[in-house]
């Protein structure tokens, strides 16, 4: 039995110690927002955090994060509750497809935690391992500025709540 | 009430995206019908508690609007950019409508095409009038209901975001429902006046799929559970088309939680009640497989030479104007190049899934698709039911891109569901998706162009050798084509004959597409010549014009280039007859700063016109350390009246990136049938670091909208080789580029 954190509540599971962390969320747990795209560590569309950083959980066998605290783009934000960063998205018109989407913001949630100010550098450093095959790559680096800047000045970026744009 | 379920996208109560399983068109049924269509067929999705003038539009009793989406959301915005058309009409935001994928019916073909597909850029171009006119028509009855029940002419009412008024006298659209239903729906009504437009040529709209997709709740094929779904992996032939002449599952059966190994026509599969263990399990089998002859007896090097070769023989005329030799002969100058461009995977992100659930004489199918009428189709023929038995449902696609249009991954889900008698989701690993594809096609071609004292075009001619596509469309497609009556034994003996038989007596327009088109030369020639080494392919972004827009666009610069002529004003010579080609030419030339590049960095431009849509492009780059660095593209692009400038831009953007994959990385290679490249360690994808700054203008138009998914592409490859050449004087005519 392995027994973990998951977005704040424990959790256990017996499935064996080699299995994915990402095939384990995905189907155990069912929070299927994080995403399978190659199943080598190449792509990034897996990625959660582990103790706050970012991993390839398609490559993480579910022993390695036992007594850890595992946190998934459904811990993140809710629809109704969203993150910065998600805001940010959406402002800056990021998701295309959608499907690498959970695991560049998981990315991107984590390198602002480390670094609050990133530089266009910092962020092509930190966010290469995060394939978009839509190509969003010059929208997400927006997004990622943008959400820093709002983090600090604790600006709202998007609310679903209001009905957008649209003046009659 | 219809058998078919709906699958909703987009919920604006919930502001959410719900599960489009177990959500049926009933609910509250009231003692009228509100479906008040007279047409003996039932429209798909009519319910006694809403009612619904025509496929596309829903009101319930409620006032609540729902839309059904006749395309499939790749990425392209297709959601968006339709749900705004009917916003626009209904005086509505679009974030209020309720949006539902449409299963198949005929209702939802599109226009022209004979089936329902998302492809060839085609969903705003065939959709614009289609999908304002069944808004619009929504709009007039509900407003003559309220002028109706409140004795008042119906010019003096006001329908505004979900309410009808008049001065302060205000109702919502619900009191008018009932009174609506009974009124005849009108042929055609006036659209909205684009003065009055509150949505359409807006920016900074959010997406009506963007909060789905940043919080994980947006549901793609691959997250479809239904009760008692158990999951399959598979094991293929190394070369495509292969069988299985006998295996060994060295007691993989006896895996936990694996229920039973069997082969199927193409593989042996493990089904699991996990799909890591059945993945897992597939690794102790052991297959003889039964190679397919022709495939397996080609490898990248001898197709090359095969393609090289034929480039010498006539072949089949494709398109001829004027008198070409005799041109030549005229000319001041002539001038030759030979181009090529390698087979190509698609790698969505998404790699390929299905979930099949066979129930008695009935299926559900749900396939990430492009086309789920083919997916009913070949779930039909797989399964031996009835095509009007099987319902499928169309989830999010993570990236389609062409590839989603061919669906052995329904056969095979099919196959396993039918062999192993439960519900069965198919889940296909990146090694799987990037060796099973149907590739865009190599393509090798020879340029001839002869040049007048004035330095312009007299004469153009040129010769492409390579595999076509049709026959492999032919192939999956076969069985929809012909009519019902028809055995299925025959029709698959037929679509095999397809390769030999429709090579030899047709010219596949994918194959020859762009190749002479967009330039005013006087005497032209196409011919094409098949070399098909029976690697199946398929339609890839921008399908022909994929490699037709990097050979034309690099020549046409070689030939200015060599006739001492500016690559701007050489292309603007012959452009007379295209004028909106040469208008985005000239405005991504002049924004990108032509003819004054910044230190160390080199421009090239290209523009191609496809898909009824005009892109010119202008690439800055530089060569360091004898890498090709892209470091801007200017992009001017005209695709009519511009319905979602946001959308227009990501797909521009879009295109352009997986452009440059293609342009920089992209080659996949065959040995002894067998494909290579695996996963994106040696099938590498453009990724942030390399990705460049892009500058897109959007052309302000009132010409028809067209689409924008595909014609981002076509001019980045040769823009790029031809900056490449101004910084090296390495004139590169391979794909993908690179520097000696
Ligand atoms: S799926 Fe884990 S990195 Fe690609
Ligand atoms: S949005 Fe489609 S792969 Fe990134």
């Amino acid at each position: 039995m392995i027994s973990f954190r998951l977005n704040g509540e424990t959790v256990s599971t017996d499935v064996p110690s080699d299995t994915p962390l990402l095939w384990v969320i995905r189907e155990h747990f069912q929070l299927t927002g994080s995403k399978f795209g190659c199943g080598k560590g190449l792509c990034g569309a897996c990625t959660m955090h582990f103790n706050g950083n970012a991993i390839r959980t398609c490559v993480m066998p579910v022993a390695a994060v036992a007594d850890g605290e595992v946190t998934t783009i459904e811990g993140v934000g809710q629809p109704d509750q969203l993150h910065i960063v998600q805001q940010a998205w959406i402002k800056h018109n990021v998701p295309q497809c959608g499907y690498c989407q959970s695991g560049q913001i998981m990315s991107a949630v984590a390198l602002l935690e480390q670094n609050p100010n990133p530089s266009d550098e910092d962020i092509d450093n930190f966010m290469s391992g995060n394939i978009c095959r839509c190509g969003t790559y010059s929208r997400i680096k927006q997004a990622i500025h943008s959400a820093a800047d709002a983090k600090h000045s604790g600006v709202v970026l998007f609310d679903p709540q209001q009905v957008q744009g649209g003046a009659a | 009430m219809s058998r078919q379920q709906q699958e909703h996208v987009s919920n604006p109560s919930r502001r959410n995206f719900l599960k489009f399983a177990g959500i049926t068109g009933g609910g509250l049924v009231l003692g009228v019908s509100l479906n008040g269509c007279s047409s003996s067929t039932p429209l798909p999705y009519s319910s006694k508690d809403a009612w619904q003038p025509d496929a596309f539009l829903q009101m319930t009793s409620d006032g609540q609007v729902k839309f059904f989406l006749p395309q499939a959301e790749m990425g392209q915005g297709v959601t968006h950019g339709l749900t705004t058309l009917v916003a626009e009409e209904l005086n509505m935001p679009p974030s209020d409508i309720d949006v539902t994928v449409a299963g198949v019916h005929k209702d939802y073909d599109v226009p022209g095409a004979g089936m329902q597909v998302t492809g060839g850029s085609a969903s705003m171009r065939t959709r614009y009038e289609g999908v304002r006119q069944s808004a619009a028509k929504m709009r007039s009855l509900i407003v003559q209901a309220a002028a109706q029940q409140w004795n008042l002419p119906a010019a003096d009412l006001v329908l505004l975001d979900g309410k009808v008024s008049h001065g302060d006298r205000v109702a919502e659209v619900s009191e008018f429902v009932a009174t609506a239903v009974a009124l005849p729906i009108p042929e055609q009504v006036t659209l909205k006046d684009e003065k009055d437009f509150r949505w359409i040529g807006k920016s900074n709209q959010p997406r009506v799929d963007a909060i789905a997709k940043v919080t994980g709740t947006a549901e793609f094929g691959i997250d479809v559970e239904i009760p008692n779904l158990k999951r399959a992996a598979l094991l293929r032939c190394p070369v495509i088309g292969g069988s299985v002449k006998s295996f060994n599952s060295n007691g993989a059966e006896k895996a936990l939680g694996v229920h039973q190994v069997l082969s199927i026509y193409n593989g042996v599969a493990v089904l699991a009640d996990h799909y890591w263990q059945a993945k897992k399990a597939l690794e102790s089998i052991q297959v003889e497989w039964d190679y397919p002859e022709t495939l397996s007896a080609h490898s990248s090097a001898d197709i090359y030479q095969a393609m090289g070769e034929a480039l010498s023989e006539d072949g089949e005329n494709a398109f001829e104007q004027g008198d070409v030799a005799q041109a030549f002969s005229q000319a001041d100058k002539t001038l030759s190049a030979r181009y090529q461009a390698p087979f190509l995977a698609h790698a969505t992100m998404e790699p390929m899934n299905c979930v099949v659930h066979l129930q008695g004489d009935r299926a559900e199918v749900w396939a990430p698709t492009q086309a789920p009428g083919l997916a009913q189709q070949i779930a039909s023929e797989h399964s031996g039911l009835d095509r009007d038995n099987i319902q499928v449902h169309t989830p999010f696609l993570g990236g389609g891109f062409g590839r989603r249009a061919f669906h052995d991954f329904v056969a095979e889900t099919t196959a396993i569901a039918k062999a192993t008698g439960v519900p069965v989701q198919l889940v296909w690993s990146r090694e799987d998706d990037m060796q099973n594809d149907y590739y865009r096609p190599a393509a090798m071609a020879e340029f001839e162009a002869g040049v007048d004292d004035s330095g312009l075009l007299n004469s153009w001619r040129v010769k492409r050798s390579g595999p076509n596509i049709m026959p492999y469309m032919i192939d999956e497609a076969l069985g929809m084509l012909l009519p019902e009556a028809v055995p299925q034994s025959i029709s698959e003996w037929l679509s095999k004959r397809g390769y030999g038989v429709f090579d030899s007596w047709q010219i596949d327009p994918a194959s020859v597409e762009g190749l002479h088109e967009d330039y005013k030369v006087a005497n032209k020639r196409v011919d094409h010549v098949t070399v098909d080494p029976g690697l199946r392919c398929g339609y890839w972004r921008s399908v022909g014009h994929s490699f037709s827009g990097f050979f034309v666009e690099s020549f046409m610069d070689e030939v200015a280039l060599k006739t001492s002529q500016d690559p701007l004003e050489f292309r603007l010579r012959h452009m007379d007859d295209n004028p909106r080609l040469k208008n985005v030419l000239q405005l991504a030339a002049k924004q990108a700063g032509w003819g004054q590049p910044k230190p160390g960095r080199f421009l090239g431009l290209a523009a191609v016109k496809s898909f009824e849509s005009y892109v010119a492009e202008v690439a800055e780059i530089s060569v360091e350390n004898n890498q090709i660095k892209v470091h801007k593209v200017t992009c001017a692009v005209d695709c009519g009246r511009v319905v979602n400038p946001d959308i227009v831009r990501t797909q521009m953007e879009s295109g352009i990136n997986y452009g440059l994959t293609a342009t920089l990385f992209g080659d996949i290679t065959i040995e002894n049938g067998a494909v290579k490249e695996s996963n994106f360690n040696d099938y590498p994808i453009l990724r942030m670091s390399e990705a460049p700054e892009i500058d897109v203008i959007l052309v302000d138009s009132k010409e028809p909208p067209t689409g924008v998914g595909e014609p981002g592409l076509p001019p980045i490859a040769p823009a790029v080789a031809n900056a490449v050449f101004a910084a090296t004087g390495q004139r590169l005519r391979s794909l993908p580029l690179k520097l000696a």
